[in-house]
């Protein structure tokens, strides 16, 4: 059975706001990872607050691939509006971690 | 509206009454409420999204006795020395509160840019959240909408030691991307540094309830924080605010 590790990046999108993403996968990560465990942090806005949190459940078991389209179902899902973070600030983010892989 | 000064007090205790004014304010059991506070011991404040380990450097704030609280605003990290803070809490029926958050921003910091010009200063908004002078940021802002009513705070900087700021706190280099400054500390002012002296926290204050008032419809009433409230708040302070559970809760 593959090991998990916990991914991390940091960097701003075009959201404008930090993002501090940490993503737990199957090691080493790919475009199928499913998300394991997932944390987004950092200086943006949404509201309502605690929703955010659901919405960080809900994109468990989903692939690391299609993180921003899961990203903007829970934010219709959760009525959440959020400032500063944008779905594609998430599949970039993704990206990079993919792109890095274990390096 | 009614109109609190609380003076300097603990960043748990800071975050409670402010929580606590939010739901009396959603219960009608107060007005509307403007208030202004300063921070005894410093502290620095997270906001919710934030891990704390991530933020700030938790062996140097209990090396230079700086208390942490998480708020349940979002935003970015703030060290909270000599500022003026203010709390504002209106129904999202109130006349300043738009269904567009980014222009109920704009609307309630017209009372922040007021507040300045009585200093002689002129500021403007900076979406999302701040307020800048001369392009440099000279007070952040947050909000947060529960139980019908919108609460904002946001600092206004009278003095800032940039050493000290970013000796609590982690800023990572990506925070500078797409900024035309290079160096951090220059991202940042005062209301000191603007006018070339120094100013206190009573004549700063005095002239950020002109600014609210000149930007209200409503006269701004002195009052203070009823039973209900003080009690609210002490519940806030030992079960929520003053918790590690809380103050850990993105790690």
């Amino acid at each position: 059975m593959a090991q998990s590790k916990t991914y991390t990046f940091t960097g701003k999108g075009k959201g404008s706001k930090l993002l501090r993403l940490k993503l737990t996968t199957e090691q080493p990560i790919t475009k199928d990872s499913i998300i394991q465990d997932i944390a987004i942090n950092g200086d943006f806005f949404a509201h309502p607050e605690d929703a955010f949190d659901e919405l960080e459940q809900y994109l468990i078991g989903k692939p690391v691939r299609d993180i921003g389209f899961w990203f903007t179902k829970g934010i219709d899902l959760f009525k959440l509006t959020v400032y500063g973070l944008l779905p594609e600030d998430l599949t970039a983010a993704v990206e990079v971690m993919v792109s890095q892989g274990d390096c | 509206m009614r109109l609190l000064t609380t003076g300097f007090n603990s960043a748990y205790w800071n975050m409670s009454v402010d929580e606590a004014i939010l739901e009396m304010v959603a219960s009608n059991a107060v007005e509307p409420t403007l208030r202004f506070y300063g921070w005894q011991p410093h502290a620095i404040s997270i906001g919710y999204f934030q891990g704390i380990e991530e933020e700030v450097d938790r062996e140097a704030c209990k090396r230079m006795d700086i208390d942490i609280v998480r708020r349940i605003t979002g935003g970015g990290a703030v060290f909270h020395a000599d500022e003026l803070t203010y709390s504002i809490v209106i129904p999202e029926t109130h006349y300043l509160a738009c269904h567009d958050i980014l222009k109920s921003y704009e609307s309630i910091l017209q009372g922040v840019i007021n507040g300045f010009n009585e200093l002689g200063l002129q500021a403007e908004f900076a979406p999302i959240n701040d307020i800048i002078i001369n392009n440099k940021k000279v007070s952040g802002n947050a909000q947060t909408r529960k139980y019908g009513c919108i609460l904002q705070h946001g600092t206004i900087l009278i003095s800032v030691e940039p050493e000290t700021m970013f000796t609590l706190l982690k800023v990572p280099n990506e925070k500078l991307k797409g900024k035309l400054i290079a160096d951090i500390k220059e991202r940042v002012t005062s209301i000191c540094a603007l006018l070339g002296t120094s100013v206190s926290f009573e004549t700063v204050q005095k002239s950020f309830i002109q600014g609210f008032a000149r930007l209200l419809k409503e006269p701004l009433i002195e009052g203070s924080l009823t039973h209900e409230e003080l009690e609210r708040a002490r519940i806030l302070q030992e079960t929520k605010f003053g918790t590690e559970a809380w103050n850990n809760k993105r790690l």
